[in-house]
């Protein structure tokens, strides 16, 4: 009797499940990937993801709702709260969601082997193997375990895509450049000097003291306003904390240089000369904004998305000349602002299939076809009809879409558009796909389009359509063997991660300390902190790093 | 006058510590030496019944998880088994010791705990013994409810408005003292070093004084008012009243509380030295609870995390036992 | 309840001032957050707001509150719940151990008071915590709020110092008349403390109002499990930008950055969201300890 029962109950689920497999079709007017016979029932995964999304809609969405009807799929999407990272508990505890995209603790979770491996499957991946292309290789873990546990994030660009945005992070306003007739301001001597010209003819802007430089070097913002410009005014790529010697692959801490030395002593000289904010180091980030968006902030060195706020402020009461212009200042004609270089994609951490899981082949799909065409258009761009159109065969965003986009804080939440796509396999801008178009929704016309009056004005005034091409051009550089420095994973134990942290403290205390120094005593500050960081065995952390990136150069080439 | 004035003893601690030295000797008071037989288990039943359970919960909450101090004796890793973790014995305690950050770490945290028993402890109490001499109950619990709205204001929105009052740009702070003429320029106050310490203590107090105010107003509300009724008949004013009667009445409550902030010492957390330091200060502004969160969680060293949080407890345990006996040698009684 | 005469000491003058002055200095953070929590966020940005909003939106308050993902009602009766039933076992248990410690002739009070000392200053850390959660099977329990937390032994200190000064008389004529401990407990000696209980349950109550921790440890992620600061504490995460190194990848990499509504204006939203309820529950607890007692009555 039990056994019949049993026997019937297991008849009756594989009769339904190829039913519904059979049921699903999926009619595209765009050129897709074949869906091949993709096993559609309904299944939820569990993901916890290490970098909490800005909008998250718990898989509500428009979007969502279009992937778990043509995968089956729904994620049940968990995010650290707090700044705290559930990962520990996950393994002591032994358990862990289906999916998981760990960043920094992926390499615990790999030596707790709570990852399964993907080799076996990435033979069949075929929109993995497309996707990633010459850089599949870059997916495995290290030199001594070469297995590939995740597919990993950030978008993904073959070498010679064209880069559209430098990310360069010398600023200044649009109005102090028109003021000037737009000179050319090559050396960071010009560019003071302009700043100090301005600040001279205006000393107030909006009926409040004109503020020169600025900088927010409030927690982790100092990485980017204070330690960043440093190399990129030396013609260092955005390697972080390193500078690498593009000939030997030879890795040191970058505050070691002499040049960057001299960039400090230039910023020294700017708040000499009462040019430099003198709260850049005590003031708060809401509060660095408060003053962008009064107006009378004429420069900073910063990345573009970190004050992308007081741009959106400005544009919205019309004062479009306070905002920024970014250029390739460097120290002196003879380096070359780097911000233009290809450091190739990175590797690193990616999403992860954990030995939790119960149906691991049906995860790899779900992963295998995120990273096919058809899931990389759909979560780019959004539903057909609905987020955008297809007209002579192109897809084409209304300009109402595309204001809302960049105007509704909401838009994301609501439509799903850009919410899968980090950190899931993913296209990198300026990719094309088979019918010649481009993944990302960005295009150089978008990009174009969006440049706000005072912006168009100055790169006309400069020659220039977009402003990467006021920047040294990408096939200028070598590529990275080894991707961005940053990027590189250090073992768990290493001294290395200890020294580094000493080394970072330290340069967070000193390097202020040495701007604010009377200029006679800024050699004296200067040295007393080299010698600090020599003292922590800043150069032994050089020769490891050096040993690791040679790793992942070797892993990577195999 | 002489009825309360007499020899400092006060009403409220007067009556109660007659009472004690009274009744040590009888039934209720004896409390040394007593055997623990059988009988007077049986006997207390009742008060087995309302302690032990909690002991046991003790034992399985706070006790059972101390088997993660082994932690500090090893190179502890998540990932391995517990039996496989590689012991180290005192490998984490020397590197703690021997590391220059970690006294100027201490010499921090202690010296700002210290200033937060001087003035934060002290000035809780007098605004609960102000707070009591106003007449109108209805103005008391108006100001005492607004007096603790700080407390609900995160450090994150404190740590904001105290910048941008200290600010060198129109924060009110300058302003007025350059009106005072107490200053010529403008000074940014948090990137001196030196004023950090008090900075702190002075945005603590401000944000919790309200709140921490509360158990004294409770601790005052439980005196007889029959003492103020015979004082106010012997003639004493307002003041004499909350110096002799309402400031013994609670100095039980201060006792307490003082001892148990001793043992708290090393706890200073780390939320607002973070939110209001900076690179400037850091050598003052680091304290244990971020040094902990900076070289332990985050950089998941959890042997070496472990092994301060065993280093703390240790001596919180030491300082608080050498509080309570000289709370004991005072005459206030055991604390603990 | 005329007085014959307002005499007005230098006294009651200098106490005035002083009050004034700490009325102003601690209102005023609160009123700036409920000014920033009614302006709009993006003009938020230029600074200046002082006390009231120069752009009046409850466009955050919507914001929070049309959030799909926040199970409002849900979050909000959890919250409530272990609030209640927290604080309600949290203070008996306490008022019990306490008054176990007061009676100096108690056979196992230094045992009992020695094993709690430890427990105050010790602990074994999260990884052990959560084992320990996960072998009781509190994890995704509603208990797993109540239990860990149940004693706080700064509390029974605090509650049996105050017993401690109660007169013995008292207690000596109970058990002349034959009532045995418990009785005597619950009968007399509690609601001679009920100032200091008053604040122990104010104290407890606003933690495990507060509390979001335990939920994101132990809460599994169930919906039968979440509360209120948990949501909104998720929600507050959600407007900070992810870290300087994501945003740079992202933003070479052309992904949509989306920029979030003005994290301040939702913070300060959060706070006041969360402070409300506590502000309007607050009278009914402090009348038990504003207003004085007498022991006159009870004593003899």
């Amino acid at each position: 009797m039990r056994k019949t029962k049993i026997f019937s109950i297991l008849l009756t689920v594989t009769l339904v499940t190829s039913l519904m497999a059979g049921c699903g079709s999926s009619k595209k007017s765009e050129p897709v990937a074949t869906t091949k016979t993709l096993d559609k029932s309904p299944i939820t995964l569990t993901f916890y993801s290490a970098d909490g999304n800005a909008k998250s809609s718990n898989f509500t969405d428009a979007v969502a709702k279009e992937i778990t009807k043509r995968t089956g799929v729904t994620l049940k999407i968990q995010y650290p709260v707090g700044g705290t990272s559930k990962v520990p508990l996950m393994i002591a505890g032994g358990e862990y969601p289906d999916l998981i995209y760990a960043k920094g603790d992926e390499s615990k979770i790999v030596s707790a082997k709570g990852l399964i491996s993907l080799d076996k499957y990435l033979g069949k991946a075929e929109n993995i193997k497309k996707l990633y292309g010459t850089y599949l290789p870059r997916l495995k873990d290290s030199v001594d375990d070469p297995t590939t546990y995740t597919v990993g994030s950030f978008g993904v660009s073959p070498i010679g895509t064209e880069i559209w945005t430098p990310g360069g992070l010398f600023q200044i306003q649009h109005a102090v450049l028109k003021d000037q007739g737009y000179p050319k301001l090559q050396t960071l001597k010009e560019y003071g000097d302009a700043i100090k010209t301005y600040m001279q003819k205006y000393p107030t802007i909006n009926g409040q003291k004109t503020i020169g430089l600025s900088l927010c070097a409030d927690d982790w913002r100092w990485l980017i306003t204070v330690g960043n410009p440093s190399g990129s005014a030396v013609g260092l790529p955005g390697d972080g904390q390193w500078a690498i010697d593009p000939d030997t692959n030879k890795a040191q801490y970058k505050f070691m240089l002499p040049e960057i030395k001299e960039y400090y002593r230039w910023l020294n000289g700017m708040n000499a000369s009462g040019v430099l904010d003198p709260e850049s180091f005590t003031q708060k980030f809401d509060q660095y904004k408060a003053k962008l968006t009064s107006g009378r902030v004429l420069a900073i060195s910063d990345a573009g998305w970190d004050y992308a706020d007081a741009t959106a402020s400005l544009n919205k009461i019309n004062q479009q000349e306070r905002t920024f212009a970014t250029l390739p200042v460097v120290l002196d004609a003879k380096y070359k602002d780097a911000s233009m270089k290809d450091l190739g994609w990175g590797g690193g951490t990616g999403v992860a299939i954990t030995t939790s899981c119960n149906n691991p082949d049906r995860a790899m799909q779900f992963l295998d076809w995120m990273a096919s065409d058809e899931a990389q258009i759909l979560t780019n761009w959004g539903i057909e009809g609905v987020n955008y159109t297809i007209v002579d065969g192109k897809r084409v965003i209304s300009a109402a879409e595309r204001q809302k986009s960049m105007n509704d804080p909401d838009y994301g939440t609501d439509t799903g558009v850009g919410l899968y796509t980090y950190p899931f396999p993913q296209r990198g801008q300026g990719v094309k796909d088979p019918t010649g178009q481009y993944y990302s929704t960005a295009t150089t016309q978008s990009i174009t389009d969006n440049y706000n009056s005072a912006m168009k004005e100055t790169l006309k005034a400069y020659g220039a359509t977009m402003e990467k091409d006021m920047y040294p051009k990408t096939s200028e550089f070598k590529t990275s063997p080894f991707g961005a420095a940053w990027m590189t994973t250090i073992p768990q134990d290493s001294d290395l991660t200890i020294i580094l942290k000493k080394a970072d403290d330290e340069s967070q205390k000193s390097i202020p300390k040495a701007i604010l120094a009377k200029p006679a005593d800024f050699d004296k500050v200067w040295d007393e902190y080299i010698a600090t960081l020599k003292k922590i065995e800043i150069e032994k952390a050089g020769t490891d790093f050096t040993k690791l990136l040679a790793d992942k150069s070797q892993l990577w080439s195999k | 006058m002489k009825t309360f004035y007499n020899k400092g003893i006060s009403y409220r601690g007067g009556i109660c510590m007659q009472n004690i030295i009274r009744t040590k000797n009888t039934n209720l008071g004896a409390s040394k030496k007593q055997n623990i037989t059988v009988k007077k288990l049986i006997e207390q039943k009742y008060l087995l019944f309302m302690s032990l359970p909690f002991v046991i919960w003790a034992f399985v909450f706070c006790y059972v998880p101390l088997w993660g101090w082994t932690m500090a004796f090893q190179n502890y890793r998540p990932a391995t088994k517990f039996s496989e973790q590689k012991w180290v014995g005192l490998k984490q305690f020397k590197l703690l010791f021997a590391d220059d950050t970690f006294w100027n770490v201490m010499r921090n945290t202690l010296g700002m705990s210290f200033l937060a028993l001087i003035f934060g402890f002290t000035i809780p109490i007098i605004f609960a013994l102000l707070l009591n001499e106003i007449k109108s109950t209805r103005y008391k619990k108006i100001v005492q409810t607004i007096s603790y709205l700080p407390h609900f204001v995160s450090w994150v929105i404190v740590a904001s408005i105290v910048t941008t009052m200290l600010s060198t740009d129109g924060g009110i702070v300058n302003i007025v003292l350059m009106k005072l003429g107490i200053l010529h320029n403008n000074v940014s106050l948090l990137t001196k070093p030196t004023y950090f310490w008090g900075i702190i203590t002075a945005s603590d107090i401000w944000k919790e004084a309200g709140w921490g105010a509360i158990i004294y107003i409770a601790a005052i509300a439980g005196i007889d008012q029959e003492l103020y009724e015979a004082a106010k008949v012997d003639g004493a004013n307002r003041f004499q009243q909350m110096l002799h009667i309402t400031l013994p009445g609670i100095k039980p409550t201060i006792v307490v509380l003082l001892v148990l902030s001793v043992g708290s010492i090393l706890n200073t957390g780390f939320e607002k030295q973070m939110l209001l330091g900076n690179p400037l200060v850091i050598d003052y502004s680091r304290v244990l609870d971020l040094y902990v969160l900076d070289y332990g969680i985050n950089m998941f060293r959890y042997s070496f995390g472990t092994a301060i949080g065993m280093f703390k407890s240790v001596v919180s345990l030491v300082l608080v036992l050498i509080a309570n006996n000289i709370a004991d040698k005072l005459g206030e009684g055991r604390v603990l | 309840m005329k007085k014959i005469r307002k005499k007005i000491a230098v006294f009651d003058v200098v106490v005035m001032v002083i009050m004034v002055y700490i009325v102003i200095v601690t209102l005023y953070p609160f009123i700036n957050v409920v000014a920033l929590s009614f302006n709009d966020s993006n003009d938020t940005v230029k600074g200046g707001i002082y006390l009231w909003p120069r752009v009046f939106t409850l466009g955050n308050y919507k914001e929070i509150f049309s959030n799909p993902n926040l199970p409002l009602v849900r979050a909000g009766f959890n919250s409530v719940l272990r609030t209640v039933v927290g604080t309600f076992f949290t203070v008996i248990s306490c008022c019990m151990l306490a008054y176990t410690l007061s009676r100096r002739d108690y056979v196992l009070r230094k045992f009992v008071s020695m094993v709690f000392v430890v427990t105050m200053y010790v602990g074994g850390g999260m990884i052990p915590s959560y084992l320990l959660m996960k072998n009781l099977h509190l994890l995704g329990s509603f208990w797993v709020y109540i239990l860990p937390g149940l004693i706080g032994y700064f509390n029974v200190i605090v509650i049996r110092s105050f017993m401690d000064s109660l007169p013995p008389s008292l207690q000596e004529s109970a058990r002349l008349d034959g009532a045995n401990d418990f009785v005597i407990f619950s009968k007399i000696v509690l609601p001679l403390c009920i100032p200091v209980i008053a604040t122990v349950a104010l104290w407890t109550a606003v933690g495990q109002w507060n509390s979001w921790f335990d939920t994101y440890l132990y809460g599994k992620d169930l919906l039968s499990m979440t509360n209120l600061q948990y949501e909104l504490k998720k929600i507050l995460d959600s407007t900070q930008a992810t870290s300087g190194q994501t945003q740079t990848a992202l933003a070479r990499n052309g992904s949509l950055i989306i920029n979030p509504v003005s994290s301040d204006s939702i913070k300060m939203a959060i706070t006041i969201i969360v402070t409300v309820p506590i502000l309007l529950v607050y009278p009914f607890v402090q009348k038990y300890f504003i207003t004085g007692m007498t022991l006159g009555a009870v004593k003899g």
